[in-house]
Order: C-alpha cells, then sequence, then structure tokens
C-alpha cells in the first residue's frame, strides 16, 4: 500500500515548550486519517508541520517518498482547510476557490471550469460571484474546502473545519465530508478533539497525548482494543479496575483485582506480579439472565440507577467491594431496583489489559 | 501547546532553508535600523557632545562643562525651566476642564450626523497649521482684534485688555491646539463606558454626581491621565505658538532654544536642548507609573 | 423626549457648541481677515477687498516654499510608508531576539522635543556639509514621520488575519505574492491613515525645520513663521485662507477614506 504522508521521529519544540515529541507516522494513500487528541496534545502542531506552515526541530516529513522536512508551504502539494476557513474577504468566492489554480498561471478557461467544478463539488452551484460576508457558516465551509480540493492536492489537511458549528450543522458537515473524501480518493489528515466525530469519520485514527501518539488503528481497534488508559478513557467511556496479574494461559491473562480474579485480554501479556489496569466499557457489563452468558459473573447489589433516554446506566457493587457501572438499552430498566441483588459479569475478551 | 520539559535534547537541522528562515527579518529591518541609528541615534549623540565640547565654535574646541554649568547654576534658568511647566499645568488643567465634558457631550450626541459633525469640529483644525491658527489667534485677541471689538462693543471694557504678548495669549491659544489631543482619548474611554453601570449604581441608591465621582470618573481616569500627558509633554515642548503669542515677554526652554540658535550659541542651546528632552522624558516615565497603576485599578473595577 | 429638558444634558450641550467655537473662530477670522482692505489688524475690517490674495500671488519665495514643504512631504511619507510597512512586518510577523529593544528604539524619536531633534540635526547637517540641503529637511522629517508609521501600522497587521496569509502560503503563493495579494489588501487602512497622517506631520513641521532651513530650502510653515515676525499684513491671512481651504478638501478626501474610531484610536496614541 502507497505512503503518502510519513513522519518520521518528529518533534517541535516553542522554546523550553515540548508541542511535538519524536512521533513517527505512515498516512496511507486515499485514506481518511485522524489525529484525535485534547487540545493542546500537539495535533495542529503535527498537521501543520505536514502542511509546511511550521518547520520540525527534529526528524523528517516525507511527502509521497520525496523529503520535505523544510519545504515551505508554498511548494508543497498540500492544502489545508484551515480551523477558521481563512476565507479571504476581499474576493468572491470563485476568486477563493481560483487562488491556488491561478497563482500556478493555468488558463482561464481552464481555471474557470475548474472552479465551476469545484463548486459542483460541494453543492454549491452558481455562487461564484457571491461575496463571502454573505455565505452562512456552512456554505463557508464548502467553499474553505472547495478553494483546497480544488488544487487537486496529494493530502488535504483539515484543521477542527467543524469545530464553529453548531451541532446539528456538524453531523452533516461530517457525512458530507466523508462521502466527499469517498468520492474524490484524496488523503484526508483530519484533526479533531472531538472523539465522536474522529470514530464516524476515520479509517484510522493516531490519539495523540503530549507531544507523543498513544495508539494507532481503525476506529473499532481504538475502541475495543485501548492499549492505554487514556486511550481507553478519552475515547468513549470506560470502568478502570487496578489489579494485579496472576497468571497467563492462552484466553490472556489472569487478573486479581481486591477480591475479584478473572481473565482479560491483553496483547503482550505482562509477566506475572505486575500491577495493571483493566479496562471494560460500560455497555459490555451484562446484568440479570444476560449475565448468565458471561465467563465472569458475580452476585452484585444495585446502588444506584439512571436513566439517560435511549440507554440507562446502574452502577452495581460487587464482590470484593468492586463498583462497577452498566449500561444497558432502557427497555431493560424494568426490574433494577437501587439495593437489589443481581447477577453482573462480562466477557474475558471484553475486559482489555492496558498499558499503564 | 502542552508540557514544559527538556527530556529530549534536539539538534537544530542543517541547510540553507532552516538558516534563511531565522534571518528572515534582518533584511525586512535594515532600512529603519539603518536610518534611526545614522539619523536619529548620531543625532542625539552629536546633541550630547555638543553640550560637553562645543566643536563648531570659533577657536580649537576643547572639553568643557562651561554651558552646563551656566545653566545648573543661573536661577535665571531655572525660572524658565519653572514657567515653562507652570505653563504646561495651565494648559493642561484647562484642556482636560474642557475636553472631559466636552467628550462627555460627544459620547452623548444620539443622531449620527452632529456626531460626526462634533468630530469633524474637534479634528479638522489639526489639519490647519499651527502657525495659521496661531495667527488667528493673534487677530482674536490683539488690541483691535475681534474679542476687545465685542467686549468694547458691549460696554464691558473702555479700554482694551492685553490678551496677546502675556502669559494669557499663550494659554489661550495652546488649549485651542491641544484640545482634540485631550478630548479623543477621553472619548475612547468614554465611549466604552458601560451603561449598566451607571444604572446599577443609581439603582443602589446613589445621586448622579455620587455616580460619576464614584463610577464614571474613575472608569474614565486612564483616558484622562493619557490626554494629560500628550497634551502636557506637548506643551513643555512647543515652540511656535508660545514663541508668537508671547512676543518674547514670556521665556520658556524652547524659546530658549530659539534664542541661543539665533546667536549661534550651539553649545549652550545643546545643554538647553537636553533639558527640555530630559523634562519630557522624565514627565512621560513619571505618568506612565501612574497610568499603570490607574489601569489595573480600572481593570478590576471592570471585572 | 424628557431626556432633551435635563438640565445637565442641556449644561453639557451648551459647553459643546461653545467648544465649537472656540475651535473655529480663529480659523474663520483668519479667513475674514484675508478680504480686510486694510493693511493692518484691525476689526470690523474697514472695508473688503482681494488685494491681498493678489499681492500673495506676487509672493515667488512663498511659492517656492509651498513647493519645498510639498516635495519633502510627499518623500518623507512615501519613504516611511514603505520602510515602515518593512519593519513593522518584521517586528509584527516574526520572533526574533530583541524584538521589543528595536521597537523601543523605533519609537523613542516620538518622545523628543521637536526643537531639540531640530538642534541635533542642524548641528549634524552642519558637520556632514549638507546644511541648507532638501535632503536634511526630509531625513529630518522622516525620523517625526517613520515612529509614526510603525506604530499604526504595526497596529494593522496586528489586527491582520494571520491565517489567511497562512491559507494564500499554503495555496501557493510565495512570501512575496502572499504579502501583495492577501497582506496588503488587509492594512490598506493601516497604509491611508499613516500616509495622510505623515503627511500632515511633514507639512506642518515647524520645529524640526526651523535651524535647517536656508533661503534656497525654505519650507512653507517656517516662511509663514518668519513673515509673521516681520510684518502682519494679511498677505499671511490669504495664504492661510488658502491652506485652509486645502485642509478641508484634506478632510473630505480623509473622511471618506478613514472612520471616526480609526481616528480616535489614533489621537488616542498621540498623533502629533
Amino acid at each position: 500500500m502507497d505512503v503518502d504522508v510519513e513522519l518520521r521521529d518528529v518533534s517541535k519544540h516553542f522554546g523550553d515548550v515540548v508541542a511535538v515529541d519524536r512521533i513517527s507516522l505512515q498516512i496511507r494513500r486515499g485514506e481518511f486519517f485522524s489525529l484525535l487528541g485534547p487540545s493542546g496534545c500537539g495535533k495542529t502542531t503535527t498537521l501543520r508541520m505536514i502542511g509546511g506552515l511550521e518547520f520540525p526541530t527534529a526528524g523528517q516529513i516525507v511527502l509521497r517518498g520525496a523529503v520535505v522536512t523544510d519545504l515551505p508551504a508554498y511548494r508543497r502539494s498540500t492544502n489545508m482547510v484551515f480551523q477558521h476557513l481563512a476565507l479571504f474577504p476581499h474576493l468572491t468566492v470563485a476568486e477563493n476557490i481560483a487562488f491556488g489554480l491561478r497563482l500556478r498561471r493555468l488558463p482561464p478557461a481552464v481555471v474557470a471550469r475548474k472552479v465551476e467544478q469545484a463548486l459542483q463539488l460541494v453543492d454549491l452551484p452558481g455562487y461564484g460571484g457571491r461575496e463571502i460576508h454573505q455565505l452562512s457558516g456552512g456554505q463557508k465551509q464548502r467553499v474553505a474546502i472547495a478553494r483546497a480540493l480544488v488544487n487537486e492536492p496529494a493530502v488535504l489537511l483539515l484543521d477542527e473545519p467543524l469545530g464553529s458549528l453548531d451541532l446539528k450543522l456538524r453531523l452533516q458537515m461530517q457525512s458530507e465530508l466523508k462521502a466527499l473524501q469517498h468520492q474524490v480518493g484524496t488523503t484526508f489528515v483530519y484533526v479533531t478533539h472531538d472523539q465522536s466525530e474522529a470514530l464516524v469519520m476515520s479509517d484510522r485514527i493516531a490519539v495523540m497525548r503530549a507531544g507523543r501518539v498513544e495508539q494507532v488503528g481503525t476506529s473499532q481497534e481504538i475502541y475495543a482494543r485501548p492499549q492505554t488508559r487514556f486511550v481507553a478513557a478519552f475515547i468513549g467511556e470506560a470502568n478502570f479496575l487496578e489489579g494485579r496479574v496472576v497468571g497467563a494461559g492462552p484466553a490472556g491473562v489472569l487478573v486479581r483485582v481486591g477480591g475479584l480474579q478473572f481473565w482479560a485480554a491483553g496483547d503482550g501479556a505482562p509477566p506475572e506480579g505486575s500491577a495493571v489496569t483493566v479496562s471494560i466499557r460500560p455497555e459490555h457489563i451484562k446484568l440479570g439472565p444476560a449475565a448468565g452468558e458471561t465467563q465472569n459473573r458475580w452476585e452484585g447489589r444495585i446502588r444506584d440507577v439512571a436513566f439517560m433516554g435511549s440507554v440507562v446506566r446502574a452502577r452495581v457493587t460487587i464482590p470484593g467491594d468492586v463498583t462497577v457501572t452498566a449500561e444497558l438499552p432502557s427497555d431493560a430498566m424494568e426490574g433494577l431496583m437501587p439495593g437489589a441483588t443481581i447477577l453482573a459479569g462480562w466477557s474475558a475478551h471484553h475486559s482489555v489489559v492496558l498499558a499503564d | 501547546m502542552g508540557r514544559v520539559e527538556a527530556l529530549t535534547v534536539v539538534r537544530p537541522r542543517r541547510g540553507w532553508r532552516p538558516l534563511l528562515r531565522r534571518f528572515v527579518h534582518v533584511p525586512l529591518l535594515a532600512p529603519a535600523v539603518g536610518l534611526s541609528i545614522a539619523v536619529f541615534w548620531t543625532c542625539m549623540a552629536v546633541l550630547v557632545v555638543m553640550s560637553v565640547y562645543p566643536f563648531l565654535a570659533a577657536g580649537t574646541p576643547r572639553f568643557t562643562w562651561a554651558a552646563w554649568q551656566r545653566f545648573l547654576v543661573d536661577p535665571y534658568y531655572w525660572g524658565v525651566v519653572g514657567t515653562t511647566l507652570r505653563l504646561a499645568v495651565v494648559v493642561t488643567g484647562l484642556s482636560l476642564l474642557i475636553g472631559y465634558p466636552a467628550a462627555y457631550a460627544i459620547s452623548k450626541i444620539q443622531r449620527p450626523g452632529w456626531a460626526l459633525a462634533a468630530y469633524v469640529v474637534l479634528f479638522a483644525p489639526i489639519l490647519v497649521s499651527v502657525v495659521v491658527r496661531t495667527y488667528g489667534w493673534l487677530l482674536l485677541l490683539s488690541n483691535t482684534g475681534v474679542v476687545n471689538y465685542v467686549l468694547r462693543a458691549l460696554g464691558l471694557i473702555r479700554e482694551p485688555i492685553p490678551l496677546i504678548f502675556n502669559t494669557t495669549g499663550i494659554v489661550i491659544a495652546m488649549v485651542h491646539i491641544l484640545l482634540p489631543f485631550a478630548v479623543f482619548p477621553i472619548l475612547s474611554v468614554v465611549g466604552q463606558l458601560e451603561r449598566d453601570l451607571k444604572d446599577a449604581a443609581m439603582d443602589l441608591g446613589a445621586t448622579r454626581w455620587q455616580t460619576f465621582r464614584r463610577v464614571t470618573l474613575p472608569l474614565t481616569l486612564p483616558g484622562i491621565i493619557a490626554g494629560a500627558q500628550i497634551v502636557f509633554t506637548l506643551t513643555v515642548s512647543a515652540f511656535v505658538t508660545p514663541f508668537l503669542m508671547g512676543g518674547g515677554k514670556v521665556q520658556i526652554l524652547s524659546g530658549l532654544i530659539y534664542r541661543d540658535m539665533e546667536a549661534v550659541n550651539l553649545g549652550f542651546a545643546a545643554v538647553v536642548a537636553l533639558v527640555l528632552l530630559t523634562l519630557a522624558a522624565a514627565i512621560l516615565a513619571a505618568s506612565n507609573l501612574l497610568a499603570r497603576r490607574t489601569y489595573s485599578r480600572a481593570e478590576v473595577a471592570r471585572a | 423626549m424628557r431626556a432633551r429638558r435635563d438640565p445637565v444634558r442641556l449644561t453639557l450641550f451648551v459647553l459643546l457648541g461653545l467648544v465649537a467655537v472656540f475651535m473655529l473662530a480663529p480659523i474663520i477670522f483668519v479667513m475674514v481677515f484675508a478680504f480686510s482692505s486694510a493693511s493692518y489688524l484691525i476689526f470690523p475690517p474697514p472695508g473688503y477687498s482681494l488685494r491681498w490674495f493678489a499681492k500673495l500671488f506676487q509672493q515667488e519665495a512663498l511659492f517656492r516654499a509651498a513647493l519645498n514643504s510639498l516635495v519633502i512631504a510627499a518623500t518623507a511619507t512615501l519613504v516611511s510608508l514603505i520602510v515602515g510597512t518593512l519593519a513593522s512586518l518584521a517586528l509584527v510577523r516574526y520572533q526574533f531576539f530583541g524584538r521589543e529593544v528595536l521597537r523601543a528604539l523605533f519609537l523613542a524619536p516620538l518622545i523628543v522635543p521637536r526643537i531639540a531633534f531640530g538642534v541635533a540635526m542642524l548641528i549634524y547637517a552642519v558637520v556632514l556639509g549638507r546644511f541648507g540641503g532638501l535632503d536634511s529637511l526630509i531625513l529630518a522629517h522622516l525620523m517625526v514621520t517613520l515612529p509614526f508609521a510603525i506604530s499604526i501600522l504595526s497596529a494593522a497587521l496586528v489586527s491582520a488575519d494571520r491565517s489567511l496569509e497562512e491559507a494564500a502560503a499554503d495555496l501557493g503563493a510565495s512570501p512575496l505574492v502572499t504579502f501583495w495579494k492577501v497582506t496588503l489588501p488587509q492594512i490598506r487602512t493601516g497604509l491611508a491613515v499613516s500616509g495622510f497622517f505623515a503627511f500632515i506631520i511633514s507639512w506642518d513641521q515647524v520645529e524640526t525645520s526651523l535651524f535647517l532651513v536656508k533661503t534656497e530650502n525654505m519650507t512653507l510653515p517656517v516662511a509663514m513663521f518668519y513673515y509673521l515676525q516681520r510684518q502682519q499684513d494679511p498677505v499671511i491671512a490669504a495664504l492661510s485662507a488658502c491652506l485652509i481651504g486645502a485642509a478641508v478638501a484634506a478632510a473630505v478626501a480623509m473622511a471618506v477614506t478613514i472612520s471616526p474610531r480609526d481616528l480616535q484610536r489614533i489621537l488616542s496614541a498621540g498623533g502629533r
């Protein structure tokens, strides 16, 4: 598989502050790749270094096989959709989109045709003559995307472009953006702090924290098999149980948490005796009859129940004074009485041993 | 962006592009730095040298404190410094006294047309040469001028009152010339005043005067200080208006410089120029200090 | 409409009216005297005539001075805009060691009393053997207009959207093209404002020029200053009337280009 972007041990320091700390990544041709992490984790800096708007303090950036580490933005085949869009207010929609084409000195007829095609692509035909300030938020978004894509970049960089939209429009733009990427086949590198956005849109996600990449994988991998506690906590929700490895087997590792002992899945099983954290997603904790099919199950006592619309959450204390939160469909709420005794459990492969 | 950490020691990468990026600002700054050093800073150095080493005078120049001594020892020159400062205090005081309510009134104008007219009336005179405006005041205030004519016509006076070639004339013309510089800083602060704060004060039972004294005035103090600073420093260093309106009867530092320059007494002129410069810088430094204190207090009041 | 009858408000507006009269009176009466038939200052004028305008147009020296002033002001303005834009770009867009010191160095001339600088400039001009030339006057005025241009243009660049420049670079524009197509359109107002003020400051500069002028490089305001010292016939009033006419035209031109908000900001910053 072709690699479009490769980061080799890239670091970026701003004075004493380390924004990006020796990260290495390979982004494949045609994939929708997300850099996900809380604000200040270095994801935007990483994106800007790929685009040539910042330059690494150390390391190498390779774009389609060519080392571009020190090449300025205007010499790179990347284009960016900026966080606040950065549409030129003194130019019309068409002039904005034509900006890059004209700099490449394409004949006016070609420019006009490409601009029209780009407007079609983002569903804004006939908007070329408008002024930027006449557009709605969603329309500006589309113009920004058209302005970048019209140059047929090797990689399209998107810096939280949906951040300023309201929720409804954002959801709509998410699916449109995904469909658009499918249609044009360009490699997208997408920066976001919104985990659900990343999960919905990405082929692969790099979860970043404090300048480093914690884990790279598909949405499913990241969600189902988080490698670190940070990833498990940042993506969705999880019960964290602190314990110790007491044995190993083909099914995974045997973990003791408080008075409990159960089998958990773990890549590269840590040695016996080492302290570990086990993560279990709330929806993987079964209650009542459903728990009967799980390997790890105990009698527990319901502490409280919270109705949350389509789901309910129940906190259950199981032997060894361990309390876990379970998430169930709302229709299972009947029979969940605080104080009642109930069977609670989870499958071994749903309890994941984390690295730290 | 993240945390402070000095674990990784990173060697800067080589190559001409990173090097170039680190020094792009140099060619941009070069003309300004060159001009500033070659003209302004050299001039300042020349002034200092001239004050102790009058090298353009007749005879062989030698190092001497004579000019400084003459200025610092003679009470006459201290008197001139005093006159200069007194004039600045009076002009600043009057400018604020007139400028504050004027700024306040402008901010209260509701029709945009009238507001614009007020701006134009206050601002347009700046476009007219200081010499012309001073001349205008000579016409208005002279013994056979407009003001004395009107006063006589009204029967208020029999003999014309002397309004030019004295401090009165200087003050009137200076206030006219510097009033815009007092009004605009105040205006920019008054314009930001929150209506809510005043309403809140009134609601809490404050009278109008109390509201003004306890809310409006403290909050507009930064504007007042800024205006005072500009007017004061401009008055201290003004020459044309005090010279023409004073008619040689009122001596201030700038006039002293002019007199010594006419007499080709470069060494002494340099000394007076340096005294004036020091005075202006000291006033600025002192008022900046004052401004910083009030600003922080005004910020607290705003928060 | 109760607010209208509010006595405090009324007092304020009456005062504002008086201030307006105060500000306009000398300018208006200069115009009146320009048409006086008397050769000395007396009010009311014994009669009205155009003879002072006629006499003004025979004053060749004043015309030469006006031409000098025009050349000096235009050159100082142009150079401060170019040099000021370059310096502001460096100060605002780049991080480098000693930036704040440099900024202070650039703005320092604003503190120095003009007449003190005039003294220094004369000595320097004599040392260099340039006393009496237009070049020394242009350089002197430049020292006054440049800090002014730098402070206004820096403010304009700070408020200009940096990400637009990045977007241009991202779309393939070299730094030069980016500056021309994106940065410059954004700081147009700043350029207009600082250009306008630089011109006015230079055009009306007495103190800085006073010691630098001889007959051949005489500037208009200094010529008027000397004329007033010698005699006070209404020739200067006639000239003033012409200048006021020009100022009104300039004010109209500026009202079209500069908003009151900008104006307020500039004057608050101590535009002299």
